[in-house]
């Protein structure tokens, strides 16, 4: 293999899912909406490396990696391992890829057949892909997996092991065909802490042992560090934050990464830090259009140029227009529960109530006021117009990627340059 | 493994590799726990009994069954009560009930077994099948299996029979041919939610094949409740198959426990010759009871067993 090829390569990786259509969608020809998972997502994995990818959940790291062991079909994009395109894959290339990737799932408890003994488990991949010398090589990486002595666990079903070593028995699964790449859905945040260090500990020594990479998803940044040497942060399908685990620690540039670190908890009751404001939960990932994901929640969104406004009161003006432009604000709702229905004042003072907390001046609040007479009314158009004229943010343009330093991708528009690049280019940008 | 190797009797070997095997294992192991629970043990002796009454009975039976009894005074002994030669007393046409009942037996068993296996086959078939593959497929054999839902049994087993001829394996194939559909339904809604777990996305991310994966992940996790629906399968076959035969359209000349009933129903002696209908029914009902309580035990026990696959559907 050429020294120069990566050892896997996401290169813009999409997987898309359609939302279930009902017979009036197919009537009325309405275009699916698309639920999207996983969305221009790209990194590369050289051979020995470990990269850590984070994000709360529901943003898309586990589509990620069952895409990417191909149990989803990809929707756009493509992974390259060992220069060849997962969309050129024939079964010669499926079997390989299949050998030489071998995943670990969070859940220990179903991740082994319940019907199988520990050794059938360990042999199956063994059998599967015909590797000779089965008895041995089971009862190593049983050693490896510090299942000591194996004899005691060959013939141990699931039932009668402890979390921990079901945990150790699909690590050792994993390896047993010493694979390449090993990828690792939060393999131990369902072990107790006691156990999450050890087995944690192991699984970064064989990774070496076994001269394999791996790419370690989690929720969980405080585990990151023991790891991996890279991380992406993953928000809504995107990942918004690149850099070295070390750098992203210290410094989150990436006002969602901060709020992730500012949540990682210190063990320590009078230990005082700041912590990031973040406010609500992620939208659904559907039908998400451009610009940065993280706006409607960001405490750092930046407000257009001339236009003074307090950052927490912008912030709500953000999520309303959000929720406005997206056709998701629950009007039904608030109208049933006036006492006049009829009132389009009051249902005007509604829906402020419900959206926005603090008092806007001058200019800002005439133009939220007409917005939400415009809602009243009914025009949503004219509202969203009205809202997007005087309150449109930089941030939805924000391209997928930016380079804020060497080695340092951020997707904020904090880093963004406005001198060596336009706006305009920032479809170029996305490497 | 060494030790093993060093025997070299190719035939305990080929013993131990099947005894080692894990479908006979499990099978094994299961069955055990079953009998830890003395209900469920009574009942499965009770079924063993039914079973063997079916490979002895004809030889244990004191006379042939159409063989005519007579009295000392040499009148035909016509629907006689219970007596020591005759303990459970004689037929209108004066044959003796209890060699009836004997070689009766393996009629049933045969039923119960044949029917019970059919119905098994069809509905574990189509199920794995069905949830497993899922997508079109899936879709043609649930609807079809909504369909076979709506067919009424009895008279569908008439109409069949008169294509078929009445006979006594026709009478079975109908049943079976029609009784899968619950066990289908079942089946393919655990292959489903097995399907879904991660042990069965490591095995496809493995690279292991459709087959495979069937094999040795989805059969071994639902066979338990497959033989929770053999159960109940046998039980069934052996009452529907009585039915078929107290209405007249299975074969009267197998002289099945079904047959005796519909003879001292047509005789008109039911109420008089009393024994002779009511043990053929008592046997029935037991035989029909077991299988059921068998199954039940079986339920309870997988319940309890949180540890199993199968524990979340049979609780639902």
């Amino acid at each position: 293999m050429a020294d120069d090829t990566p050892l896997l390569e996401i290169d813009d990786l999409e997987k898309h899912f359609e939302q279930s259509t009902n017979i009036l969608d197919l009537l009325l020809r309405r275009e699916p909406s698309k639920i999207q998972a996983v969305d221009g997502v790209s990194f590369t994995l050289e051979t020995n490396d470990s990269i850590a990818v984070i994000g709360e959940s529901g943003c898309g790291k586990t589509t990620l990696l069952l895409t990417l062991i191909g149990l989803h079909d990809i929707t756009g994009g493509d992974v390259v391992y060992k220069g060849t395109p997962m969309s050129d894959f024939d079964d010669a290339d499926w079997k390989e890829y299949r050998s030489n990737v071998q995943v670990i799932f969070q859940d220990p408890f179903n991740s082994l057949d319940p019907k199988m003994t520990v050794e059938e488990s360990l042999k199956e991949p063994l059998k599967i892909h015909d590797v000779g010398n089965r008895d041995e090589r089971v009862y190593q990486v049983l050693e490896d997996v510090e299942l000591r002595p194996p004899e005691q666990y060959l013939h141990r079903k699931p039932m009668n092991l402890s979390g921990g070593e079901k945990q150790r028995v699909a690590i050792g699964r994993a390896l047993v065909l010493e694979p390449d790449i090993i990828l690792a859905d939060e393999p131990v945040s369902m072990l107790d802490v006691s156990t999450q260090a050890s087995v944690l500990r192991m699984l970064k020594d064989l990774i070496d042992d076994y001269d394999a990479s791996m790419i370690y998803i989690s929720h969980d940044l405080s585990t990151v560090s023991y790891i991996s040497e890279t991380v992406n942060v993953m928000y809504l399908g995107r990942i918004v934050e690149s850099a070295p685990t070390e750098w992203i620690l210290d410094d989150p540039k990436h006002p969602y990464s901060e709020a992730l670190v500012s949540a990682i908890p210190i063990p320590d009751p009078h230990h005082d830090r700041a912590r990031t404001e973040m406010s609500g939960a992620p939208r659904d990932p559907i039908d998400l259009g451009e610009g940065c994901r993280f706006r409607d929640r960001c405490p750092k969104v930046i407000p257009p140029d001339g236009i003074d406004v307090d950052q927490e009161a912008y912030r709500e003006v953000m999520a309303f227009r959000e929720a406005l432009e997206r056709d998701d604000l629950p009007l039904e709702r608030i109208r049933k529960e006036l006492d006049d229905p009829g009132d389009q004042e009051a249902f005007a003072a509604a829906i402020r109530g419900e959206y926005f907390s603090g008092e806007m001046t001058g200019e800002n609040a005439t133009t939220v006021d007409a917005a939400l007479d415009d809602v009243a009314d009914g025009d949503l158009d004219a509202a969203a117009d009205r809202l997007r004229d005087r309150f449109e943010s930089v941030c939805e343009n924000t391209p997928l990627s930016v380079e804020a330093e060497a080695d340092w991708h951020v997707a904020c528009h904090q880093y963004y340059d406005h001198d060596r690049r336009t706006k305009e280019d920032h479809a170029i940008t996305t490497d | 493994m060494p030790a093993r190797d060093a025997v070299s009797l190719p035939n305990t070997e080929a013993f131990e590799n099947i005894a080692d095997h894990h479908i006979v294992r499990n099978f094994v192991g299961g069955l055990r726990m079953m009998l830890n629970d003395r209900t469920t043990a009574a009942y499965f002796w009770i079924l063993v009994g039914i079973t063997f009454l079916g490979v002895v009975g004809p030889m244990l039976a004191p006379y042939g069954i159409e063989q005519t009894q007579y009295s000392e005074t040499g009148q035909i002994l016509s629907a006689a009560p219970p007596s020591i030669n005759h303990p459970l007393g004689t037929t209108f046409a004066g044959y003796d009930v209890l060699s009836r009942l004997l070689v009766g037996a393996r009629p049933t068993v045969i039923t119960g077994l044949l029917g019970g296996g059919l119905i098994l086959t069809i509905g574990t078939s189509i199920g794995i099948t069905a949830g497993y593959v899922g997508g079109r497929t899936e879709t043609i054999l649930m609807r079809f299996t909504d369909f076979v839902y709506g067919v009424p049994l009895i008279p569908f087993g008439i109409v069949m029979i008169t294509f078929l001829g009445v006979g006594f394996l026709s009478s079975i194939l109908v049943i079976g041919l029609i009784l899968w559909r619950g066990g289908a339904r079942v089946i393919r809604a655990q292959t489903l939610q097995i399907k879904q777990y991660p042990f069965v996305k490591v095995a496809k991310a493995t690279g292991a094949s459709r087959r495979r994966i069937i094999i040795k992940h989805i059969l071994p996790n639902v066979a338990p409740m497959a033989i929770f629906f053999l159960a109940l399968g046998v039980g069934y076959a052996i009452m529907l198959q009585a039915s078929l035969t107290f209405l007249g359209v299975a074969s009267p000349f197998t002289p099945s426990w079904g047959v005796m009933i519909r003879n001292a129903f047509n005789s008109g002696y039911m109420s008089q010759a009393w024994w002779w209908s009511l043990t053929p029914g008592l046997l029935i009902g037991i035989t029909v009871l077991s299988t059921f309580m068998f199954g039940r035990g079986y339920e309870d026990l997988i319940t309890a067993d949180s540890e199993s696959v199968e524990a979340d559907t049979v609780a639902a």
